[in-house]
């Protein structure tokens, strides 16, 4: 055993203890249905902002992110901004609608406007892709890094991620993911400050001269420095745009957000917590990124792997004194042990949102029709958890490529196309049918699909049918164009008769207290 | 019109059924101006940061060189704009807290007393 996994195997057994008291103590707490699915709307505005900000920010920034940035300069900063924007989105249009007329997810908003039993189930579908996707993009960085962390072998590493989130979904509920994504964005944004500091440190503190010290390492040159090394396109960039800013919007696990504080006031001021915290990280990651391309001999560059995705731990190795040094081992083990953590608690995030629409949305209010114990779908919402944790898991040992944060963007496509029109349109549109969001969530979810598989990096074939590398700007403006025209052809009465309440509720937030859709369960 | 079967249908189990209370809450002269008032900050807010960002996509698209001049060393114009997109986004996200905190919600809360006296009153009441 190197002294880089000793170092490893005790930080990653800090983690386990702490993370288990966190656990311990929420799971005390864990008694109702809403404890479970929304932390009993109890969580204060600054901390469920700051987790807001941990449900985002996953390993595909601390890696993801800083590997696009390392290996092109501009355009990986480019990649990063767009997630900022799109929480604007959800501050201004969706955030404070959502808590006012919801309960615990982002279908039982939608409940309440359209009918009941088809949007449920549609929504479940969407949120299970997304969901799923994102968590198992994310157990492929646990593994590697808890690979690297310890030693261990990948498939090792792989059920250990797995068990520790399933461990946390089924004892604590949302209010063990609330705490464990709080801490997490707090090491998360400490440890990425002290990197960047640290960078800037080495080079006088002053950017001018750490872009030039990088943009002269890289085989760009110049070019590094300006737009075009990864977006080839015009059309590409505003694509990927697209998919960034109404992405964030339909994403399932971070909109389940909203219903663990009080109320809109609450629930306003997190998305607020969220931008201020995001906004930070993502600045430091592109001096991170730069740090990296500027500090790193080509040899380490190489040692980053292709798609970059080593960047950042290979750079906190070099930062501390260099491979087999103590220091340089030391910040190792301490940076991967972060990124774990990180990964831990993404996933959870991702586990208790996909749980929540096939656990409370399909089985307690479509199947059973609301005919249910709160302990009965608590069991069930378990029972889910450890079933969607194994399927990300079995997905994560399959496959094992690519950039972590090309993959995201794809997925945020899918979720700027399906989620994100019904949401809006069902929020602001009258006429809007329930027959218009399952044709609007068809159409933008197979449209999403055929393009990536057509796309290049992904199309066997050496000729791609298609040269767009991200699909929103097709898929989404066709996710909206099918919610309107479906609800054109096939109008709902009764649709449009709720409404009217809807969007009272919505904008004033009476009745937020006790929602309309859905009857108090029992303890 | 061919789907009178369908508008007969009665509305799933949980929605309100009668909802006159509701659509004459919405005709309220406070919550159409509620209404319009939120309309006047949001959209200018989001019109700002649409183009701010798209308007940079595009113009990190068409006129790469541009961006690629040096302001300082290796700060080019590009980074800077990105930093000033980083900035708008902050602002944009810091207006609507403030006007929503200050204005939004004492207008919304004196619309939801009289919608709560219209839902006692005339429609069915939902709110206990």
């Amino acid at each position: 055993m190197t002294a880089a996994q000793a170092f490893g195997i005790v930080i990653f057994g800090v983690i386990i203890v702490v993370s288990a008291f966190v656990l311990f103590r929420s799971a005390r707490r864990m008694n109702s249905v809403s404890q479970f699915w929304a932390a009993g709307h109890s969580v204060s505005a600054a901390r469920n902002g700051v987790a807001m900000s941990g449900d985002f920010l996953g390993a595909t920034t601390m890696l993801g992110s800083v590997g696009l940035i390392m290996l092109y300069g501009f355009d990986g900063g480019l990649y990063s901004l767009g997630w900022l924007v799109g929480f604007v989105t959800v501050l201004l249009f969706i955030g404070e609608r959502l808590r006012n007329s919801g309960r615990f997810t982002m279908a039982d908003a939608l409940a309440a406007r359209l009918s009941e039993a088809p949007i449920r189930c549609a929504v479940a579908v969407t949120t299970l892709i997304i969901s799923v996707l994102l968590m198992f993009i994310q157990i492929i960085a646990g593994g590697v890094l808890l690979q690297a962390l310890t030693g261990m072998s990948y498939w090792l590493g792989i059920v250990i991620t797995g068990a520790g989130i399933a461990a946390y979904v089924l004892l604590g509920g949302m209010i063990s993911v609330t705490w464990l994504q709080f801490v997490k964005a707090l090491i998360l944004l400490t440890v990425t400050a002290v990197i960047a500091i640290w960078v800037l440190a080495r080079t006088g503190f002053d950017p001018g001269r750490l872009f030039a010290d990088a943009a002269a390492k890289s085989p760009a040159g110049a070019r590094f420095l300006e737009p075009g090394l990864y977006l080839k396109s015009t059309i590409n960039t505003v694509s990927l745009g697209i998919a960034l800013v109404f992405g964030v919007g339909g994403l399932p696990h971070l909109l389940m957000r909203f219903f663990t504080v009080p109320g809109k006031k609450a629930a306003r001021a997190s998305v607020g917590w969220a931008v201020a915290v995001i906004g930070v990280v993502y600045l430091l990651t592109i001096v991170v990124g730069m740090g990296a391309r500027a500090l790193l001999s080509p040899a380490q560059v190489t040692a980053a792997g292709k798609s970059g995705n080593d960047a950042a731990p290979v750079l906190v190795q070099v930062l501390g004194g260099g491979a087999h040094s103590v220091g340089g081992e030391l910040f190792l083990a301490v940076f991967v042990a972060a990124a774990f953590a990180t990964v831990l608690a993404y996933v959870a995030g991702t586990v208790i949102a996909s749980a929540g629409a096939v656990s409370h949305d399909v089985f307690a209010r479509v199947i059973r029709k609301g005919e249910i114990t709160g302990r009965e779908e608590i069991r069930a919402g378990r029972i889910t958890s450890v079933v969607i944790v194994v399927v990300g898991m079995l997905l994560a040992l399959a496959f094992q490529t690519k950039n972590l944060a090309f993959l995201t963007g794809l997925i945020y496509a899918m979720a700027a196309s399906t989620n994100f029109p019904v949401l809006i349109l069902a929020m602001y549109w009258r006429r809007f049918s329930t027959a218009g969001a399952i044709a609007g969530v068809i159409a933008g979810g197979v449209s999403t699909i055929v393009l990536i598989v057509a796309s290049p990096g992904v199309w066997p074939g050496p000729n791609p049918p298609i040269s767009l590398a991200n699909p929103a700007i097709i898929s989404v403006p066709l996710g909206f164009a099918a919610c309107w025209l479906g609800s054109l052809l096939w109008p709902r009465r009764a649709d449009e008769r709720s409404y009217s309440q809807f969007s009272v509720t919505g904008t004033t937030g009476i009745a937020a207290e006790e929602p309309v859709a859905a009857p108090t369960s029992a303890h | 019109m061919s789907d009178n079967v369908n508008q007969a249908i009665t509305e799933p189990a949980g929605s309100a059924g009668n909802d006159t209370g509701w659509t004459a809450i919405r005709r309220l002269p406070g919550y159409r101006a509620l209404i319009r008032t939120r309309r006047r900050l949001v959209v200018p807010l989001a019109v700002v940061y649409l183009a701010g960002y798209f308007g940079f996509l595009i113009l990190a698209g068409t006129a790469p060189a541009m961006l690629g001049h040096s302001v300082h060393d290796g700060l080019t114009v590009g980074f800077v704009l990105m930093g000033g997109v980083f900035v708008l986004v902050w602002l944009v996200a810091l207006v609507y807290v403030r006007v929503s905190n200050a204005r939004l919600d004492r207008q919304a809360e004196e619309v939801a007393e009289e919608a709560r006296k219209v839902l006692a009153s005339g429609g069915r009441g939902a709110a206990s």
